[in-house]
């Protein structure tokens, strides 16, 4: 049993450290501003505020929450939808 | 010296006893302790994962009323993939044999085509699943925790479990599912009865039926071959196997059916149709708050009983196919196949695969290789069948050439509709290309004796 608890633990750590090395870089992108829901939440309905939506896959799919008044756009296809975007306006994207 | 001959002997011996009795090595050693509940456990799995109740909700706004006839249709076909699929067991402990008479070399090939397909499906479900039982569980459980923390412990307490004993796990599989089950049972009384009080929606627009939701309902089945080779044996004798295998399609149908009528009462069909969350919606329009907490516990059970079942699965056939020396006979192999499927899908997931539209696609073409299986089984069967010579009566309860020539040509038919009409044909063709290669692989190194050293 002593075994099992300790292969239990070793397989945790690996998943554990698969992960920390491999979600690291993404952790460390902090160059863009972050902002929290409450502050999101009082420029809900300002006309100089776009709201992006750049889920995808399981994110999108699997998530109820949808902020209304949210464009969906594809992240990868920035180029493509960037260009129509008032360039005077707030854009809040959201990924998660 | 004289030690392998008396073993080669004594395997001789129990392979002419299995193959008098069309009992396959894995069903054998259990035979008589029958328990229907472990079998259904496992039959069950990936049919109550939240993709297929999602899929379910989908369809009931599709089809409409047809629903439950499509869905028969669909049980039919699996009664027939059940005889079949009982058999696949035969071909491990016999590919090669005298079974398959002229067709050894195809049965030779095939072994490991089952075995390919459940390591993809793990793999790809490992890294969908969890990440959607992530948002459910901040959704509507926890909001402040973090949907990729709760997916990566999820995956990791599974792989745990792979780790403890078969009874453990047999029971926890039972669980998992119950759950599912009962959290359908309880949204469908709550739904039928809230009917009673309200109106039905009205339709907001015609729903034209589409071609692929005919054809979806077969993948909502997919996956109850899993209790046929499992680690801990299934119980029972393979005409036992049969029956619960059946009864457990012929259940989940049941139960189908009625959620897809339920939805309807509650909700526009065309709402349904066109929503990646469609078991919620049904779940909240019958219930409100109870009802999105039970289908959240439903999708994180649900999500459990079908990576248990794969883990479970995949190691089950390992072993199986190690005993037959098609695969290294080495004790650590089942685990380390655990491991490394989870590894894997813990690293697609913090690469971000599940926020890729090329996860479904990959899922999409690993569950159509999956009925592809149950295509060639049926192929196989028939090519027994219509030989000239052969032991024509060898397997019991086998489908009759009707049953299995409808079966073989909804098969490969459905397969063709599906890749037709999916949004990406070609990658789908080429992944399952893909996989049908790694399978000749495994049958190439197996044919040049490179895996039967030890």
């Amino acid at each position: 049993m002593l075994n099992k608890n300790r292969i239990s633990i070793l397989t945790m750590l690996l998943l554990a450290g698969v992960v920390g090395f491999v979600a690291a870089p993404a952790l460390a992108a902090g160059d863009v501003g972050i902002m929290n829901k409450d502050e999101l939440k009082a420029l809900l309905g300002n006309d100089d505020v776009v709201i992006l939506d750049v889920r995808t896959g399981r994110d999108w799919s699997s998530s109820e929450f949808k902020i209304q008044g949210a464009q969906r756009v594809n992240a990868r296809e920035i180029d493509e939808w960037s260009a129509d975007l008032a360039k005077d306006k707030k854009l809040v994207l959201y990924c998660a | 010296m004289n030690g392998t001959f008396s073993h080669q002997k004594a395997m001789a011996k129990e392979e002419e006893r299995r193959n008098r009795m069309d009992i396959s090595p894995a069903i054998s050693k259990n035979a008589g302790k029958s328990s229907l509940w472990p079998l259904w456990a496992y039959a069950l799995g990936l049919m109550v994962m939240p993709d297929n109740l999602a899929l379910s909700g989908q369809l009931a706004g599709q089809l409409g009323i047809f629903a439950p006839l499509i869905l028969a249709a669909g049980v039919l076909v699996y009664f027939s993939y059940a005889s079949s699929c009982v058999n696949l067991s035969a071909i491990l402990s016999n590919a090669g044999g005298q079974r398959f008479g002229n067709h050894t070399n195809l049965a030779n090939w095939l072994v490991y085509y089952p075995l390919v397909v459940r390591i993809l499906a793990a793999v790809l479900l490992s890294t969908g699943l969890t990440v959607s039982s992530g948002f459910v569980f901040n959704e509507v459980f926890v909001y402040w925790f973090p949907n990729f923390a709760f997916a990566f412990m999820l995956l990791a307490g599974l792989v745990g479990l792979q780790l403890l004993g078969n009874a453990y796990r047999k029971k926890v599989q039972i669980i998992f599912v119950g759950t599912v089950l009962l959290g359908l049972a309880a949204l469908i009384v709550m739904g039928l009865i809230g009917s009673l009080f309200r109106d039905m929606p009205q339709p907001s627009a015609e729903q034209p039926m589409a071609l692929s939701g005919l054809f979806l309902p077969l993948l909502l089945f997919i996956g109850f071959d899993m209790a046929i080779l499992q680690k801990g044996n299934p119980p029972g004798s393979s005409s036992a196997i049969r029956k619960s295998l059946k009864s457990g399609i012929a259940v989940f149908a049941v139960v189908m059916i009625f959620w897809s009528m339920t939805a309807v009462l509650h909700v526009d069909g065309q709402r349904l149709a066109g929503s990646s969350i469609a078991h919620l919606i049904i779940a909240r329009e019958i219930g409100g708050q109870a009802g999105r907490l039970i289908m959240g516990l439903m999708i994180i059970a649900g999500t459990c009983a079908a990576l248990n079942a794969l883990f479970e699965s995949v190691a089950g056939l390992t072993i199986t196919l190690s005993q037959h020396r098609r695969l290294p006979q080495m004790r650590w192999l089942p685990q380390a196949m655990v491991l490394g499927m989870a590894a894997v899908a813990a690293a697609l997931m913090a690469n971000g695969l599940a926020g890729e539209d090329l996860l479904e696609v990959l899922i999409r073409a690993v569950l159509l290789l999956w009925l592809g299986q149950y295509g060639l089984v049926t192929v196989l069967l028939l090519l027994q069948t219509t030989q000239a010579s052969g032991p024509k009566n060898h397997w019991s309860h086998k489908p009759s050439l009707f049953q299995l020539v409808i079966a073989a040509i909804v098969t490969f038919g459905t397969i063709f509709v599906l890749v037709l009409t999916d949004d990406q044909p070609m990658l789908i063709v080429g992944i399952m290309i893909l996989s049908v290669l790694a399978m000749l692989v495994f049958g190439g190194i197996n044919r040049l004796g490179l895996i039967r050293l030890k």
